[in-house]
């Protein structure tokens, strides 16, 4: 099948590869980018693992075709740290509350939590809940994810997230 | 899953009958057919295009016409496998009644899929069927004698005493 | 120097040892999408591979032509039975002494069986490929309901096994019989019943599930044709088991061949088992002479991978009227699918069933399994359980629930009134453990104490009775699971996988520097080990975890160990590391003592150092211990400091506990809210309580998936339904309760550490608990017993039924 050139910013660097038609936006990323760190969980959208972060919104890399993200920026798992290589306060919140445990689902979990957190900086615990309804986790219930997105909230604003990981 | 329908075809019943076993009709009317081929009386190889929720899939398989009882009507049965879309499995008993110089006919279909079809699309099949069985007879009709009108009887309403479907208004 | 020394509390707090809420090692690569699971792996020239599957359930294969297959560009070999079979290949046994087709071998016998192997340079030629490779088939009939699979005129499924009469576990009763095991006094038990008051008799089934990983199962297999090496990257559980599974199929020899598991994206059960698409990969590799990757997609994983349950389990249990246990008769019909490729050790067909005694005193009680062959996925692996213990925990516990409702008495108290009581232990099971240590009435009288049981029984009285006064539409139930595990398998008197003990083991090497790395033969696959392993070794030698670097997953280095499931890893590999540490300990005494100049006896371990006895500050750590080892070791001594063990546990370990949900009942919706789930665990002895928690919580969730709607149905055709995140229920974050978690401690006896292992006591302990909640809001309506999965459309027919629908 003949391959097209697609264009885009992914974690603030142009790069550009070529792609099928029906080339997936995470086997693109994967595949091409070797940006392994987003996940594959199922093929019908529900699990969330190939969640990136697209234009301003959390979109799931499966279901979008690669050269529908043309000229789009992108930001993945791997451009979530601030540029001096320090980890980005949710990354630090998930380890802190014990958020993740086989790490599969930690990716798009983080970067779902990361837009969400710019949509409410002080989320509620169901607003919580239903903001990372789209990203499935088999391993922790999803308490302890819920408690990493409060206290990495909590210190994003400056704030002391008081109760600490049982 | 099962359903039934009827319709009034203004034909006599001998044509309606004819047609019904008319490979050439035949193929205008089943929906996606790309080609029907006659191995005998009652066998026909068949190609068929069907689309099921996203998945769309060629079939190749066989018609059989089996029951026939001339010119009361006939059993007509698919089968065809779509490779790693599945299979399908349908057939329609199909009754013919004299209403003066017209035909009612009355069918109730069956359909049973397999495979990723089933695993995926199971709950576009019901409505899928219906829509492709209506498909069939509407076609069928038209060809026949312009102007049929197809009346759907869900399979529900045709026990419900209260409503009685064909077969009811059959047996009274 | 000696004043400049941090006080013992700061010394303990720098080892991070056991009972710490250390941070986890993991975290800092999968936070950074650093981790490296399989499908992250990617070689030089590598294809990939992908799977040809049967629409059909049962079926005759008449043709397969892979002519146009081949033909597509970038396809490099389509894989069939009849390739396997110039390699000896087209069937390997499973781990339950039975056999399964590697790709169809003129027959399928479940829907979506592998039927064919596709290898391409892409992912999307292989996907090309798959399209066109052509299969005539000749439909069967199809058995789905394991009821059905013994009557005279069933279909034969296995017709490789025509006219075997005698299975891996003895006698075949009918085509598809796989076996019979029975255990327990039978004659007793009977006159058990003839003798009792009150009986109960219930059908309690356990449907079939899935235990799907978010990551499914895959692998990438290299062949080396100049070294003659396989190397084989996957998602094991067990990778040694893997390893000499594929050396005795492949006959390569064992040191040639080199199996990896990294990164495991979640295992629970689905990953212990042996594959086809892993033989097909390694087959594939080696025609091909290229690397090959193999990746399941999420519906091959639901519908092909190993299921788990599908026990239908017929319960009696006798009692005194005032309501003392006397007796449990239990007949289980199992559903293995089209294999018996169940993972249990080789002499358990049934797994660890005959634990269904529970945590009650039974004076007698008498199990039988019949394995039966169906037209379905083959499996019947643990998800989060050890061995069976799920379903056996489910029938005892929901069968003490029916006895209770039938003596009119409250299920906490039967529970008190037939426990094993504290004293009782090393307590004699009547079907043959020996329950290593508990404290039940404590542990659930803390339970009902937390969730003010009485409070909860009073609020229930009263809705119930507003309900019949028609002002309200809710129904309460409050459900009590008191459950006992058996976990740690196992003792190499009755556990083995293949012949091989199921022991397990840890190599640890101390770096003359006073740091360390070691290997154990265990995989994680999100439990920690990395952290936790650490902090045994840290608070047994007096290493900071921090210092100790924990591998596992490559054959090549980690000693020869079982691998991860039935949560056996704490039970035995977390002796194996104890007993490890310990003999370094030993030699390490040797030397302080040498460098101190007093006799061994001398010398008092603490924290991380040995000092002499009553002379604090004579000492020598463990760090100044390492660097003599490797530099100037007492004269006629080894130099070096490192110890292997490998560890044959003497007994089961035997975790239990109570959990308590509060549920409310739409009964107009049938839509049930968990307003409260309680979850006391005892584990033994706790290595890190921020895992255990997270533990827990993950259990619980998967429990009440199970519980409340997860499913793999099947229709009449054989048409599996359930095979995508569309079908099957996986709870998101806003259906997930909250859970409540609390504990008590009674160390397991014989196990150096007193751990018991935890990972899988939630889900044991959780599926009924939450089965009991909606069995007991519909109690007073008539209901005895609901089967599962308790989903809402199915909890409204429920309703319906008892005609308490608007």
């Amino acid at each position: 099948m003949a391959k097209i050139n697609v264009t885009m910013t992914v974690n603030g660097e142009e790069v550009s590869g070529l792609a099928e038609p029906r080339t997936l936006l995470v086997h693109f990323i994967r595949e091409t980018l070797n940006l392994t760190g987003t996940h594959i969980g199922c093929e019908t959208s529900h699990c969330g693992a190939c969640t990136i972060d697209l234009d301003g919104v959390s979109v799931k890399s499966c279901t979008r075709f690669a050269v529908q993200a043309e000229g789009s920026h992108i930001r993945t798992i791997e451009g979530i740290a601030h540029a001096d290589g320090t980890l980005h306060q949710l990354q630090e919140s998930f380890r802190q509350m014990h958020g993740l445990q086989c790490g599969y689902c930690t990716p798009g979990m983080i970067l779902r939590a990361w837009r969400l957190l710019q949509e409410n900086p002080r989320p509620s615990e169901d607003e919580i809940r239903h903001g990372i309804s789209g990203n499935l986790c088999r391993c922790t219930g999803y308490q302890n994810i819920v408690k990493s997105i409060q206290h990495a909230a909590a210190a994003l604003n400056g704030e002391t997230f008081a109760e600490a990981a049982q | 899953m099962d359903m039934n329908g009827s319709m009034r075809i203004e034909a006599p019943r001998e044509k309606v009958y004819a047609a019904l076993n008319d490979p050439e009709i035949l193929k205008q009317c089943v929906p996606g057919c790309d080609s029907i081929e006659k191995l005998s009386d009652t066998e026909m190889n068949a190609k068929v295009t069907l689309k099921i929720g996203p998945v769309k899939a060629s079939f190749a398989g066989k018609i059989t016409l089996s029951d026939l009882d001339p010119p009361n009507g006939y059993s007509i049965n698919g089968e065809g496998t779509g490779g790693v879309a599945g299979y399908a499995k349908g057939g329609a008993k199909v009754a013919l009644v004299a209403d003066c110089e017209a035909t009612i006919l009355n069918y109730v279909v069956d359909a049973q899929i397999g495979g990723k079809l089933a695993q995926l699309g199971s709950r576009l099949i019901d409505s899928t069927a219906k829509k492709l069985a209506g498909d069939f007879f509407a076609s069928f009709g038209a060809i026949v004698a312009p102007g049929a009108q197809l009346t759907e009887v869900p399979a529900a309403a045709a026990e419900a005493p209260a409503k009685k479907g064909w077969l009811g208004k059959i047996i009274g | 120097m000696n004043d400049m020394t941090p006080t013992r509390e700061a010394r303990e707090a720098k080892l991070e040892g056991m009972g710490c809420k250390r941070k986890r090692v993991e975290d800092v690569r999968f936070t950074q999408g650093r981790g490296n699971y399989v499908d992250d792996i990617k070689l030089p020239a590598m294809l990939y591979g992908d799977m040809v599957r049967s629409s059909y359930a049962h079926a005759r294969v008449k043709r397969i032509d892979t002519s146009k297959a081949e033909k597509v560009p970038g396809v490099v070999a389509v894989i069939t039975a009849e390739t396997l079979k110039t390699v000896n290949l087209a069937w390997m046994p499973t781990l339950a002494g039975d056999v399964q087709m590697v790709l169809a071998d003129g027959k399928v016998l479940f829907q979506n069986q592998e039927v064919a192997f596709v290898v391409a340079t892409s992912l999307q030629a292989a996907a090309d490929g798959v399209e066109l490779v052509e299969v005539d088939y000749e439909e069967l009939p199809v058995i789905v309901d394991p009821f059905k699979s013994m009557a005279a005129d069933a279909p034969v499924l296995r017709e490789d096994l025509a006219g075997k009469t005698e299975g891996a576990h003895g006698k075949r009763d009918h085509h598809n019989h796989i076996f019979k095991w029975q255990v327990g006094d039978k004659p007793l038990t009977d006159e058990a019943f003839n003798r009792a008051d009150v009986k109960i008799d219930e059908l309690i089934s356990y449907h079939r599930t899935h235990p799907s990983p978010l990551e499914t199962c895959q692998c990438v297999a290299s062949f080396d044709k100049i070294k003659g090496e396989l190397t084989l990257w996957g998602t094991f559980q067990a990778p040694h088991v893997i390893r000499t599974v594929v050396s005795l199929i492949s006959k390569l020899p064992e040191h040639k061949i080199h199996v990896i598991a990294p990164d495991v994206g979640g295992g629970f059960g689905n990953k212990v088992g042996a594959y086809s698409g892993y033989v097909c990969a390694v087959v594939a590799s080696i025609v091909t002479g290229r690397p090959v990757k193999w990746v399941e997609d999420r519906m091959e994983n639901l519908s092909t991978t190993s299921f788990a349950r599908d026990y239908h389990m017929r319960t009696e249990i006798a009692a005194t009227k005032d309501g003392k246990v006397t007796g449990l008769r239990v007949h289980i019909l199992a559903d293995h699918g089209a294999f018996d490729a169940c993972a249990d050790p080789s002499k358990w067909p049934a797994g660890f069933s005959n634990i269904i005694t529970g945590s009650y005193d039974f004076p007698v009680a008498h199990l039988c399994v019949d394995g039966v062959y169906t037209n379905k996925a083959p499996g019947g692996v643990a998800y989060r359980c050890s061995f069976r213990v799920t379903e056996a925990a489910y029938a005892i516990e929901r069968g003490m629930d029916i006895l209770a409702q039938k003596l009119g008495m409250d299920p906490a108290e039967l529970r008190l009134k037939n426990f094993i009581k504290r004293e009782q232990f090393p307590y004699q099971s009547a079907l043959g453990w020996e329950y290593d240590s508990g404290d039940y009435h404590t542990a659930l009288n803390k339970a009902l104490v937390a969730v003010d049981y009485a409070g909860l029984r009073a609020e229930q009285k009263a809705k119930r009775e507003a309900f019949k006064r028609g002002e309200t539409r809710e129904i309460m139930g409050l459900g009590i699971c008191f459950f006992t595990e058996i976990v740690g398998a196992g003792p190499s008197k009755n556990c083995d996988i293949l012949g091989l003990a199921m022991f397990d083991s840890c190599e640890i090497r101390i770096h003359p520097t006073g740091s360390a790395i070691a290997r154990v033969g265990t995989k994680s696959t999100g439990q920690g080990h990395e952290t936790t392993w650490a902090q045994i070794i840290a608070s047994e030698i007096g290493i900071a975890a921090s210092e100790i670097m924990v591998e596992e997953g490559n054959t090549d280095t980690a000693p020869y160990g079982l691998g991860t499931y039935g949560s056996r890893s704490t039970p035995v590999a977390g002796a194996a590391i104890a007993m490890a540490s310990r003999k370094i300990k030993a030699k390490a005494q040797m030397i302080a003592a040498w460098l101190l100049e007093v006799h061994e006896d001398d010398l008092v371990f603490d924290i991380d150092r040995f000092q002499v006895k009553g002379v604090p500050e004579r000492y020598k750590t463990m760090t100044d211990i390492a660097w003599v080892a490797y530099h100037s070791p007492p004269p006629g001594m080894e130099p070096g400091l490192e110890a292997v063990s490998y560890y044959d546990p003497p007994n089961m370990t035997y975790p239990f506990g109570a959990y308590i949900c509060v549920m409310d009942i739409d009964v107009d919706t049938g839509v049930a809210k968990t307003r409260r789930f309680y979850a006391l665990d005892d584990c033994g002895t706790r290595i890190n309580p921020m895992i255990i928690e997270g533990q827990v919580h993950g259990g619980l969730t998967e429990a009440f998936a199970i519980s409340m709607g997860q499913e793999i149905r099947y229709d009449e055709m054989g048409n599996v339904m359930g095979a995508s995140f569309m079908d099957f229920f996986l709870p998101t974050a806003v259906e997930t309760p909250h859970w409540e978690t609390d504990h008590t401690v009674t160390p397991s006896p014989h196990h150096p550490i007193g751990a018991k292992g935890v990972g899988e006591s939630p889900n044991v302990g959780g599926v009924p608990a939450f089965s009991n909640a909606v069995n007991d809001a519909f109690s007073f309506l008539g209901s005895t017993h609901i089967q599962m999965p308790h989903d809402a459309w199915r909890l409204w027919k429920v309703a319906e039924k008892l005609g308490v629908t608007g």
